[in-house]
Parts: C-alpha cells; sequence; structure tokens
C-alpha cells in the first residue's frame, strides 16, 4: 500500500506530466486530502473531487488500487481546466465532467508511462453519460479527439458549448445558430440539464 | 426513492440545508446495478464540488444584505 508521501509525490508527477501536455498552468495548491465520506453500508460516496481551495480530495476506498492513478488524473485535469469556478461548473457540468474525463482516458497513457504499473490500466466507465453527447457532437465537427478535447479543455467551461457550435457550422456551412438540426439541440440540451 | 428522484434531490438543493437533506437521503440510497453503483460515484463528485457552488452563492446573498 502507497504512503501518503508516495501519493503525494505520485500526483505531482501526475499534475507536472499534464501542465505539460496541455500547456495550462496548474492551480491545484499540492494538497491531497484523504476523504472517508461513506454511505450507510460503508460505500464511498465519491472516488475523487477537486475542492474550490483546490485541495484534491481522494477517497480513502481507493488508495491500494490501480484507479487511484486515474481518479488523480482526473481531478488534475479539473485544476488546470481553464474558467472553472463553482457557478459556470453548476451551469456547465457536462462540458467539465465529460471533457476532464475524456482527456483522462486520452493522455492517462501517456502520463504514466514513467510509473511502474500493470497493463491494462482500469477501464474507465465514469462520466459516460457526458462523454456520449460530448462525442456525438465532436463527429459534426469532425475534430480529431485529443485535439477536440484539448482545444475544450483551455475554453472557459461557460464559453464551451458556444465553441462547440461554432466548430459544426465551420464544418457544416450549410447549417446556422437558427438550423440546427433537432438531433444537435437535443444533445446540446442534454449536456446542460441541471440533473444528469 | 429512484435513482431519479434521488438525483433530482441531489441537484436541485439551492441551500446548503437542502444539500444536507440530499446528502441524507444519498447515504440512505441502496443502488440496484453496479452501472447505478459507478452512477452515483460520479453524481457523488459533482454533488460535492456543488456545495461549493451553493457556499459561494450563500455568501454573496449575506454580502448583498449586509451592504
Amino acid at each position: 500500500m502507497r504512503s501518503i508521501t508516495q501519493i503525494q509525490q505520485g500526483q505531482e508527477v501526475i499534475v507536472a506530466k499534464i501542465v505539460e501536455l496541455t500547456g495550462l498552468p496548474s492551480r491545484w495548491n499540492g494538497n491531497i486530502i484523504i476523504r472517508t465520506d461513506s454511505n450507510f453500508r460503508g460505500e464511498p460516496l465519491f472516488a475523487g473531487a477537486k475542492d474550490w481551495t483546490c485541495d484534491i480530495w481522494l477517497h480513502a476506498s481507493i488508495l491500494h488500487i490501480a484507479q487511484c492513478y486515474s481518479t488523480g488524473i482526473h481531478e488534475g485535469f479539473h485544476s488546470v481546466s481553464v474558467g472553472l469556478e463553482p457557478d459556470a461548473y453548476d451551469r456547465w457540468k457536462g462540458y467539465e465532467e465529460g471533457v476532464v474525463e475524456q482527456c483522462t482516458r486520452l493522455f492517462r497513457e501517456k502520463i504514466l508511462e514513467d510509473f511502474r504499473l500493470a497493463r491494462p490500466f482500469d477501464r474507465r466507465v465514469s462520466y459516460d453519460f457526458y462523454i456520449e453527447p460530448l462525442e456525438r457532437l465532436r463527429a459534426w465537427t469532425r475534430i480529431q479527439n485529443v485535439f477536440f478535447y484539448q482545444r475544450l479543455l483551455s475554453i472557459p467551461v461557460a464559453e464551451r458549448e458556444k465553441s462547440v457550435v461554432e466548430w459544426i457550422i465551420q464544418t457544416n456551412p450549410h447549417l446556422s445558430l437558427s438550423s440546427l438540426p433537432k438531433e444537435i439541440e437535443e444533445t446540446l440540451r442534454t449536456l446542460k440539464e441541471p440533473i444528469p | 426513492m429512484t435513482l431519479e428522484e434521488l438525483a433530482q434531490k441531489m441537484f436541485s438543493a439551492q441551500t446548503t440545508a437542502q444539500w444536507e437533506e440530499a446528502l441524507l437521503a444519498l447515504q440512505k440510497y441502496e443502488t440496484k446495478s453496479p452501472e447505478e453503483s459507478q452512477k452515483l460515484l460520479d453524481y457523488g463528485e459533482m454533488f460535492f464540488m456543488r456545495r461549493g457552488a451553493i457556499e459561494a452563492r450563500e455568501q454573496k446573498e449575506r454580502v448583498a444584505q449586509t451592504f
């Protein structure tokens, strides 16, 4: 089992690699908080989270398993995500969690290349309900996946939807803001529903 | 309570008191499948991050009332 110091050092390497890959500065304050929030049966209420003071929370239940690294990457991407503020997050959760999770899946191999970890990594299924609609929108933009998500990460959370719509219209000049197909309208709605 | 009803409670909470109520419901909720358990972990992260948004709003309102 890794010690807290090892987890902390591992997260520092992860965040440094994310900064290098994305070119975005991290707001992580260097603190890892081990949380134990559980339901009445002792099951964890989350795997990880990012506090608004920029602490990274990891749940005690995942510390001894490989998922801990993936969760650390997911939370590390939150720390570089542009325009991540409480109000923007509350309104645009799909454009934050979906983008951050897809970045985790796309860059995990590269980020963990120097870690001596068994492959294959744990299968990520987090936030599929946001990634699926984002992928439907990406198909309309015909932008390559790494470029699409990396670019979104560098756009303020509250402006990501607007950017995606602009990219769709650029790729499909016969479309306009007032003539988006129903399928696109519905997908956009899915991503900003207050209830996921 | 269904997962949809729980999610409604978790993501419609606008005050810390409502958030605490939703937390209690989340703690009591029994998942029905591994898919639901995964979904609930994702909801959990968003729910805890929402707490900050609610607190920030309440703080802003308190300051507005003071001046």
